[in-house]
């Protein structure tokens, strides 16, 4: 009588093998010992990997005709990581120390790896992945992707022809892609990785098919690969025939798990790609017009749009640009930055508007254009229960800030910051992102008494018998103050403050620099 | 008794102003000097516009507003019920001559965090700022400095300072003091020695009056 699969779960620690079963096409029968579990990514799933083995050489720029390797600093020495075929030709290999290789081949041209580049381009291939399913997770340390494929295969019409149109599209890439399919990610990902295009799709036919794979697929460090090859091991069969035990006390409990994984014992946690969420709207005007009431309306229309998408997605926007179409002329765009994500269209309105009321229309408009990347999901609309609006009064404050910038721009709003630092024209900073939240300061500095006004640059004072005059004889009241020093960054300074008091009795924060004798004005007391 | 205790809930009702005192119920912030604090009723009227006007910025005008500016600073935010965010009170500057230098504000007690700056080149641009911020009513204290300001702008500021009830102050050189202004209350500033000297020309809480101020 055979077992059901499920009933024997196989745990950690007991002392048998990893699987007894013969890595061919498991029948019922024979799996009765093994204990064969069934994971969470069970049978109901089929991953498929999109592996891109030359990225980091890819995402490189430069030429492909002459011999080039991507290297990578692995313990002390610097190693090959990839090399392109011109390189392989002549006898450069992944893995290789880079002395080596240039033993070998001289002109060859070696790059660092470049692992933000990498991240994005896999960013950009899993925005376009997600037009395949909506599960992809993008693997950085394998430059891979793995996108959950079941739910798709009916739209697509079967395995075979969402293959057809994944490497159909993969074609129009600069990349090399190797696509393969199997039960769980991991497989698929080995497979992948194996340089085998082939799709399982069952889960018992996987184990027998993993079996063959060399264990290099798995792409465990080296020392740990060449741990395993002293024992005798050079495939995955061999692998998990070993005993768990050992296994896990001589290789790591980790890779241990990523077998099971593989295998499709223990489910596996991948992070899911979330494709940044756009909104793009047009609206054509009946007629070309320059009636900004007319625009208004459009405007208004274009926006309530954007919180209709806003609110299905509880999401809001950060940053809209808005382009106003003309004919025969270039388009005038119109930007609007907020402070925190917003939903609100009447505030959005009054803030658009007040931008557009500053704009200086080349031409009648005939189209308009609205473009916002959401930046924050979960982020409700301001509204209660009943849909009518709270005031957030929490936020009014910074309201204030947006709708000034609106007119003003961004440069004409800032906050500020006192800085530590000896050099007066240094010792503070505007600040642009203003928060909701406090910015706290350290504990002001102990330094000399300074002017509540400072000039933007130091105001040369004109001497009269050596002393510096400024509408009328300067009285020094106090100093000198020595603010010296600065080397470090090319701005050195070498000046004596004094505060000095006009005739017309305000008090100037005024100095000399020591290395020409010359008096400036500096601040005012105020 | 009952004819006292109605005389006593009346003497109560707002409207009525009792000769012998000043507009104590009048908002106000504290100046920080006391013969000025008595001078002006309590303090810096909150609620309607002041105008400050003096020859050359720089005589200690800014000395003369500070210790008020600070406490305003310090205080902490409001809290709607105890569900909504306590709100953060700007402190802003609408196109000061001078960079506010932020050691120099640490260095008097100043909470910069709250400190708003804004420039514009256009004078326009500086009214409406100024009449934006008032009517937010999200600003502890407007601080403006602008060359010519109209009549009929000035009432428009009157009347926003009126809405947003914050201490709203606008620095003018002293030639204006001829002109009419709707400002609640009207101080000349000038030297003296080592003092202020205000001369208060226009004062809804009290009378014209003249103060010397030891910063």
């Amino acid at each position: 009588m055979p077992r059901s699969a499920k009933s024997q779960p196989l745990l950690f620690g007991q002392n048998d093998s990893l699987s007894r079963q013969p890595f061919t096409h498991v029948d019922e029968t024979s799996s009765a010992a093994s204990g064969f579990r069934v994971s969470a990514e069970g049978p109901g799933k089929l991953w498929c990997c999109v592996y891109f083995p030359l990225l980091s050489l890819e995402v490189l720029p430069g030429e492909d005709h002459s011999p080039r390797a991507v290297i990578t600093e692995s313990g002390k020495r610097a190693r090959i990581l990839i090399c392109n075929r011109a390189a392989a030709r002549q006898g450069i290999q992944p893995g290789l120390s880079v002395n080596a290789a240039f033993a070998i081949v001289p002109d060859l041209e070696i790059h660092q790896q470049d692992e933000r580049l990498e991240a994005k381009a896999l960013k950009q291939l899993a925005t376009w992945a997600v037009s395949f399913t909506p599960v992809v997770s993008i693997d950085k340390v394998s430059c891979a992707l793995t996108m959950e494929i079941k739910g798709s295969l009916k739209l697509f019409g079967g395995l075979e022809r969402l293959r057809e149109e994944l490497l159909a599209d993969l074609k129009h890439r600069p990349h090399r892609a190797v696509v393969s399919c199997a039960p769980t990610a991991r497989a698929s990902l080995w497979l992948a990785r194996a340089g085998q295009e082939i799709a399982i799709a069952e889960l018992q036919q996987l184990p027998g098919r993993l079996a063959q794979l060399q264990i290099s697929c798995l792409d465990w460090p080296e020392s740990t690969e060449r741990k395993l090859r002293q024992m005798g091991i050079d495939t995955l069969g061999e692998c998990i025939r070993l005993p768990r035990d050992g296994f896990a006390r001589r290789i790591g409990q980790e890779k241990l798990q990523q077998l099971d994984q593989g295998f499709g014992r223990q489910p596996e946690l991948l992070q899911p790609f979330q494709a940044p969420l756009r909104f793009d709207s047009d609206l054509d005007l009946p007629a070309e017009t320059l009636d900004s009431s007319l625009l208004h309306k459009a405007l208004k229309h274009l926006l309530l749009r954007l919180e209709r998408f806003l609110r299905i997605h509880q999401a809001g926007i950060r940053h809209l640009r808005l382009d106003l179409q003309h004919h025969k002329h270039p388009l005038t765009p119109l930007e609007l930055g907020l402070l925190e994500p917003r939903a609100d269209v009447d505030y959005l309105m009054e803030l658009v508007g007040l931008r557009f009321d500053a704009l200086d229309l080349p031409a009648p408009v005939n189209g308009i254009r609205l473009r916002a990347e959401v930046m924050a999901r979960g982020n409700t609309v301001d509204a209660d229960l009943f849909g009518r609006r709270r005031a957030g009064r929490g936020r009014q404050h910074l309201h204030l800030v947006e709708r000034l910038r609106a007119r003003l721009g961004m440069k004409g709003v800032y906050g500020i910051r006192a800085v530590r630092e000896h050099r007066p024209e240094y010792a503070w900073q505007a600040v642009n992102r203003l928060s909701k939240t406090i910015r706290r300061n350290g504990p002001a500095q102990h330094v000399g008494k300074r002017p509540l006004w400072m000039l933007k640059h130091p105001m040369t004072l004109e001497t009269v018998e050596g002393q510096p005059v400024h509408k009328g004889k300067l009285v020094l009241e106090n100093g000198p103050e020595r603010i010296e020093t600065g080397w470090w960054d090319g701005k050195d300074i070498r000046r004596d403050y004094y505060i000095a008091r006009s005739l017309s009795g305000v008090r100037c924060w005024i100095f000399q620099d020591c290395r020409h004798s010359a008096w400036y004005l500096h601040g005012v007391f105020g | 008794m009952s004819n006292k205790h109605s005389l006593h809930q009346l003497l109560k009702n707002p409207r009525i102003w009792k000769a012998g005192s000043a507009f104590t119920d009048a908002a106000a912030v504290s100046t920080g000097f006391e013969n000025l604090d008595r001078a002006l009723a309590g303090g810096w009227p909150v609620g309607v516009l002041t105008e400050l006007l003096l020859d050359s910025y720089g005589i200690g005008e800014l000395k003369l507003v500070m210790p008020a500016l600070v406490r305003l600073s310090q205080q902490p935010g409001e809290g709607q019920g105890s569900l909504e965010p306590a709100v953060e009170r700007w402190i802003l500057w609408i196109s000061p001559p001078h960079i506010p230098y932020a050691p120099a504000l640490e260095q008097v007690g100043m909470d910069i965090s709250r400190v708003l700056v804004v420039h514009s080149e256009h004078r326009v641009d500086v009214l409406w700022a100024m009449e934006q911020a008032l009517r937010s009513a999200t600003c502890a204290a407007v601080l403006a400095w602008s060359q010519a300001v109209d009549e009929r702008s000035m009432r428009r500021l009157q009347l926003a300072a009126e809405a947003g009830g914050c201490w709203a102050v606008l620095f003018r050189p002293a030639r204006f003091i001829r002109d009419s202004s709707p400002a609640e209350l009207r101080i000349h500033l000038r030297p003296d020695s080592d003092t202020i000297r205000l001369d208060i020309v226009k004062n809804r809480s009290g009378r014209p009056d003249t103060v010397f101020v030891d910063t």
